[in-house]
């Protein structure tokens, strides 16, 4: 027995393991628990080196339109080289400027139209498996953020937190099969919960048959949970089917924020906030 | 332990890379799990009780940063590392083909059994999409980084060979 164990140690210690992972998935199955001091030392090393990288991604963005630029001015005209390319650099800078400008202007309207403050934050890091769909945001239980919380951007509805550690929290987005949010359709007020796919879509799940649901009708979150400001953009319905049998009709919803693009967002700290409807919805 | 250390070191490198740099040109969704083919590369060149903590620490770090819940990377990274051991046992062959072909069915493996776990949960989409949408792409990365991953880690491993100056 011993001999057998000995010689077949790594695949008896692996079985091992596997039996731990499984039962940390199953005391983790119906909703995700609080970091553990474990959970937290892992974060504390991997946050800064995520918030590095991001910080040496930045960097060489300028400087390659700027080399594109140049090697473009080169063919045209040797001479004037080194004038084009400067101010193709600086064109390419100031419209960077621009853009940042542009989309902080949007995120500091929003601020403006919901009556108490939100935190903002920055994503660091998206979730390393195709499988499911979450960010790492730059902010933690420091600068309140816990779990739970509502997380939106201009655009609307983003997700919740999911994980909160000091400095850094998990964001599982509404498109995550595990999301599961409290929304309505604006126009008929018709209930339902919109559940996430493995697509870049989400799909309403429990709305009624006898519902009045139609393409291009906006959804926003009924607020019911209480976690959630009423309101939110959500998204536009994009697909509805009726089959011939059962009290529940099938829509599917496209996201109002372009969660591939994420990069600011605002966390919630309560969720019976108001914030006004209207440019937000797209 | 330097080189146990080492590896913990660069297995996160590859995670951190895996959730910014290269989670950027798809737009978010579509990277390659270059910890899966490290997890391979463990599994093969290896099989030890080193290679099953240092996967389990890799599967805990992924588990981290996911939205899954929580253990599931750990248990997906463990099956792969224990097929990697199985197969690199019965089937052996020192080429980059056979490390590519390996890499394939690692992530076939894990794509299946993820798949499976969301089945569990209640995530009701159909097999066929599933396997459109993520286990193809996910098989073919896999296929592509696995070279030069494996070359990498090598490399690693023949300098952390060479004997220390006094």
């Amino acid at each position: 027995m011993l001999l057998f164990l000995r010689r077949h140690r790594v695949l008896v210690v692996t079985s091992f393991m596997l039996l731990v992972a499984l039962y940390v998935v199953s005391a983790h199955w119906e909703r995700p628990k609080d970091l553990t001091f474990l959970d937290n030392l892992g974060l504390y090393v991997v946050v800064p080196l995520q918030l590095g990288v991001r910080w040496a991604l930045a960097q060489p963005i300028g400087l390659w339109h700027n080399y594109l630029y140049l090697v473009k001015v080169r063919q045209e005209n040797v001479r004037l080289r080194g004038e084009i390319a400067r101010l193709q650099g600086e064109v390419g800078r100031l419209l960077e400027a621009d853009q940042a400008n542009r989309r902080l202007r949007a995120l500091l309207e929003f601020k403006e139209r919901a009556v108490i403050p939100l935190i903002a934050a920055e994503v660091i890091g998206r979730d390393p498996s195709n499988w499911f769909k979450a960010v790492l945001i730059d902010r933690g239980t420091e600068d309140g953020v816990r779990r739970g919380m509502a997380v939106v951007n201009a655009d609307g509805a983003v997700g919740t937190v999911m994980q909160a550690s000091r400095r850094a929290a998990k964001v599982l987005l509404l498109i995550d099969t595990n999301s599961s949010l409290g929304v309505m359709v604006q126009r008929t007020r018709a209930k339902a919960i919109l559940v996430g796919t493995l697509e870049d879509r989400a799909q309403l799940k429990y709305l009624r048959r006898s519902d009045d649901v139609a393409v291009g009708d906006l959804v926003v979150s009924s607020g019911l949970t209480g976690t959630y400001p009423k309101g939110i953009a959500v998204g536009r319905v994009s697909q509805v089917e009726k089959k011939g049998y059962g009290i529940f009709q099938y829509a599917e919803v496209t996201p109002s924020v372009d969660f591939s693009r994420l990069e600011e967002v605002f966390v919630v700290p309560d969720g019976r906030a108001e914030i006004a409807e209207a440019p937000a919805a797209r | 332990m330097r080189r146990f250390v080492i590896f913990l070191g660069a297995g996160l490198a590859l995670l951190i890379l895996q959730t910014t740099l290269l989670a950027a040109p798809s737009g978010g969704w579509w990277r390659p799990d270059l910890v899966l083919v490290m997890v391979g590369y463990l599994g093969l060149y290896w099989g030890s009780l080193r290679g099953v903590l240092l996967t389990f620490l890799l599967g805990y770090a992924m588990d981290l940063l996911s939205g899954s819940m929580f253990g599931l990377h750990i248990f997906t990274r463990l099956v792969d590392f224990g097929a990697a051991y199985l197969i690199g046992q019965r089937f052996y062959r020192y080429s980059a083909v056979y490390d590519l072909k390996l890499c394939m069915v690692l992530a076939l493996l894990d794509g299946v059994v993820t798949a499976l776990f969301i089945q569990a949960a209640g995530a009701g989409t159909p097999a066929v999409e599933v396997a459109a949408l993520l286990l193809i792409p996910q098989v073919l990365l896999a296929g592509i980084f696995c070279p030069p991953v494996f070359v990498l880690l090598q490399r690693a491993e023949r300098v952390l060979r060479r004997p220390v100056p006094a």
